[in-house]
C-alpha cells in the first residue's frame, strides 16, 4: 500500500506523523526540538515543493509512506487523488491521511513565518513548540491509520 | 494497444474543460455549451472526483476534473501518483487547460454557490468562456497533434 500523510505545506505536521508511522519517533514520549529537526523534510521545504509527493520510508508492513503539501486545498484534495487512482483501478492500494485537523494555531502561525516569511529564527521556535503541543493528536491519528491499514480496510480516507 | 485515459484538468471542472474535451472528441465546438454533461453542476463538482465525459474514436476514457487556482501543483501531484501508484504516464495522460480570465472564472464559479446569484453568474461564465475559444482550441489542437 502507498500511504500519504498530508497537510497544508507537507512540512510539519504530515512529516512529524509520517516519521512517527515509520518509527522514526517514539510514540510514547514527546520528542525534543532537536528531535523533531532531526526528521528529514521537517521545517525544511520551500515554495517548489507544494504538491510534490515525497518518499519518507517504507514501514514494517512493506507500506511506502509518503508526505504531501497540498496548500488550502483541504480534504477535497483526498478526493482528487483517490479519483485518479480509481481511473488507473488502483484505488484499494491508496491510502490518504489528512493532517491538518491536528494542526494547532502555534503549528500554523509557526510554520508560515518560517516557510512563507522564511524568518527561521522566529518561527521555528514556534512551530515546534507547537508540534509537541500536537504530538498525542498525531500518534492517535497514525494509530488509527496503521490499524485500518493493518485490517486492510479499503479505500481509507483518515481525517 | 492499451486504452488510455484523458483527463482534461483546469480550475473547474465544469465548464472549459468540458469545451475542451467536447472539442477534442467531436472536433468542432458546442453549439450550447451549457448542454454540455455536467455543464454548471456544482454537485459533481464540490465532489472531487474526475467526471467521465466520453470516449474518443480509440476508445480511450475522456474525463475533467477541476482543481482551483493551484492548477500546475495539482498536475505535477496527479503525475507523481500516477508514477508511485506503478502506472505509466501513458495509462493517464493529464492535460491542464489554461485560460487568460482563471481567476474571473473561478470567482464566479465560487459565487455560483449561492443560489441566487448562480442565476446570474452562469451567464457571466458563458460570455466570459466565449472570449477564450481561440486559446482552448489551440490548447486542444496541441494535444491531438
Amino acid at each position: 500500500m502507498k500511504i500519504i500523510y498530508h497537510c497544508f505545506g507537507g512540512s510539519h505536521s504530515s512529516v512529524t506523523a509520517a516519521a512517527l508511522h515509520l518509527g522514526m519517533l517514539n510514540k510514547s514520549g514527546i520528542p525534543t526540538n532537536e528531535q523533531l529537526l532531526e526528521i528529514p523534510y521537517y521545517d525544511k521545504t520551500t515554495d517548489a515543493d507544494f504538491g510534490t509527493i515525497r518518499y519518507m520510508g517504507t514501514d514494517e508492513f512493506g507500506n511506502e509512506v509518503y508526505v504531501l503539501g497540498k496548500k488550502s486545498m483541504g480534504n477535497r484534495y483526498s478526493q482528487v487523488l483517490m479519483g485518479v487512482a480509481e481511473i488507473l483501478g488502483k484505488r484499494d492500494q491508496l491510502v490518504l491521511v489528512n493532517c491538518m485537523d491536528r494542526v494547532n494555531w502555534s503549528m500554523k502561525i509557526g510554520g508560515f513565518t518560517s516557510r512563507r516569511l522564511k524568518l527561521v529564527l522566529v518561527g521555528r521556535p514556534v512551530v515546534t513548540w507547537g508540534t509537541r503541543q500536537a504530538f498525542n493528536q498525531l500518534v492517535n491519528l497514525v494509530e488509527i491509520t496503521r490499524i485500518k491499514v493493518m485490517r486492510n480496510n479499503k479505500n481509507i480516507q483518515v481525517t | 494497444m492499451n486504452n488510455k485515459n484523458l483527463l482534461f484538468l483546469g480550475t473547474t471542472g465544469i465548464y472549459h474543460t468540458l469545451i475542451a474535451a467536447h472539442l477534442y472528441v467531436n472536433k468542432a465546438f458546442p453549439a450550447d455549451f451549457t448542454n454540455l454533461k455536467y455543464w454548471g453542476d456544482l454537485s459533481k463538482e464540490n465532489w472531487g472526483y474526475p467526471l467521465f465525459l466520453d470516449q474518443d474514436e480509440h476508445s480511450n476514457k475522456i474525463y475533467s476534473l477541476g482543481v482551483g487556482l493551484n492548477l500546475q501543483m495539482s498536475a505535477n501531484s496527479i503525475q507523481q501518483l500516477v508514477r508511485i501508484l506503478g502506472c505509466s504516464e501513458q495509462d493517464l495522460i493529464v492535460k491542464p487547460i489554461f485560460i487568460k480570465r482563471e481567476r474571473l472564472l473561478y470567482f464566479f464559479h465560487r459565487i455560483s454557490r449561492f443560489k441566487l446569484l448562480k442565476f446570474f453568474t452562469l451567464p457571466i461564465i458563458i460570455y466570459l468562456l466565449r472570449f477564450e475559444t481561440t486559446y482552448i482550441n489551440q490548447q486542444v489542437a496541441k494535444i491531438i497533434n
